[in-house]
């Protein structure tokens, strides 16, 4: 049995503030206007492996199904849409424009409380170093294999 | 300074500088409003969260003076309630106490619904705040999961009601709750190309931030695009109408329960 009166009221203030609280919250000292995030893109490559609009909405599925054929499959080698083959490497295709987590895939993140624990519990975050041949597709699947072959190599 | 020079100089004007509540000014009229309405959809949704608030926020002003005016004038109150103690009245808006010892299994399910409903809603507040709270950035996880549960305690809480035969709710009740379930089922399929749930070449995830952005702004009065996209759209706008709708709690006569 709700008794209602200034409990209600003091209730109704309550939620009236809370509903409120995103005018206040962005508001205070930042009148000038909103403030999207700005990641650093590279200054020397133009495109990424699928459009950069689609790398937007899609980067996390791409991500996993990367993961997923590297580490489950075997298969190192991705095919875009534009028929590019690409490898399909965090570290070495990735990070090789997008060299420091902080400046690119952080901006976002943060801005939307986003975890990106799945790339970062494996990978770590180190500058880029450009090293011959890291980039080719053939090679780093070549390489792959040789290391599946060998059966004294093994994984750290 | 004729209407259509100032309506050109308004249509020019920054409007992160211009106040929203110039925007109907800028209204070109050698451009037809449809046109303008497409090309302008975050300022005309920016209005409609405003037309929302200001609705929400009407009707618990409008609510508060009922309740100021029943306590000066008790003897007209038709309904008779009975004091309760502060914990009581507290147990029964968070708790539904009354709903337990009347109906165990509507019980169940509304208060599954509240709980998924309430973390769905922090979840959502990593949009409307900027920078986001660390409180906030800590229901990401749960208030994902509660997102899946919310269209299932929806779904049961109807079959529920269907099963007892017999009017539970006023036509308000049914609006509301058809309302949630579209927003929640629009934000499920927003979520599942993200999750990989559905085929990549077929659909596209969610701008988020571009939908962040545009939020942002809303709030400091000052909106941006709105993003390009359907589903996000049906979502957003049934947002609205939640919030314009939103029940606030009822007082009822002694001894009576939501599931009797």
């Amino acid at each position: 049995m709700i008794m209602g009166g200034y409990r209600t009221i003091a209730g109704l203030l309550v939620f009236l503030a809370l509903v409120t609280y995103p005018f206040f919250h962005n508001s205070v000292g930042r009148i000038s206007g909103y403030t999207a995030p700005k990641p650093v893109f590279p200054k020397d490559e133009k495109e990424c492996i699928e459009p950069g609009k689609a790398m937007l909405r899609e980067h996390k599925k791409i991500l996993h199904q990367w993961m997923d054929s590297a580490v489950r499959d075997g298969v190192r080698i991705y095919k875009a849409k534009d028929l590019r083959s690409h490898v399909i490497s965090l570290e070495g295709t990735c990070m090789r424009c997008h060299g420091d987590k902080t400046l690119f895939c952080d901006r976002c993140h943060q801005y939307l409380a986003v975890s990106a624990q799945s790339c970062w519990n494996c990978h770590i975050n180190v500058p880029f170093v450009r090293i011959e041949g890291r980039g080719d597709p053939a090679r780093k699947q070549e390489e792959y294999q040789n290391t599946r072959r060998d059966p004294g190599m093994t994984f750290a | 300074m004729t209407l259509s020079t100032l309506a050109g100089k308004v249509n020019s004007i920054d409007s992160k500088r211009f106040p929203v509540i110039m925007y109907p000014l800028a209204y070109n009229r050698r451009v037809s409003l449809g046109k303008w309405c497409m090309n302008n959809t975050g300022l005309l949704f920016a209005v409609g969260a405003y037309i929302a608030y200001v609705i929400l926020a009407s009707r618990i002003l409008l609510r508060i003076l009922v309740e100021r005016e029943r306590i000066r004038h008790p003897e007209q109150d038709r309904l008779k309630t009975a004091p309760a103690s502060l914990f009581k009245e507290a147990g029964e808006v968070f708790f539904l106490f009354r709903l337990l010892s009347v109906n165990p299994r509507l019980w169940i399910g509304q208060s599954i619904f509240r709980l998924s409903f309430s973390l769905v809603i922090l979840k959502h507040l990593r949009y409307a705040l900027d920078p986001v709270p660390g409180w906030v950035a800590a229901f990401q996880q749960p208030g994902l999961w509660a997102g899946y549960v919310l269209p299932f305690s929806l779904f049961y809480i109807l079959a529920v009601k269907a099963e007892t035969g017999k009017r539970q709710g006023s036509r308000n009740d049914s609006a509301f709750f058809g309302i949630v379930l579209l927003a929640s089922l629009t934000g499920l399929l927003n979520h599942c190309p993200v999750k990989g749930l559905l085929p990549l070449d077929s659909t596209a995830g969610p701008d988020l931030v571009g939908m962040k952005a545009y939020l942002a702004g809303v709030f400091r009065f000052a909106p941006g695009p709105f993003p390009d996209d359907g589903l996000l759209t049906v979502h957003f706008i049934s947002a609205l109408v939640l919030l314009a709708c939103l029940p606030l709690f009822r007082r009822e006569p002694i001894g009576r329960g939501e599931g009797e």
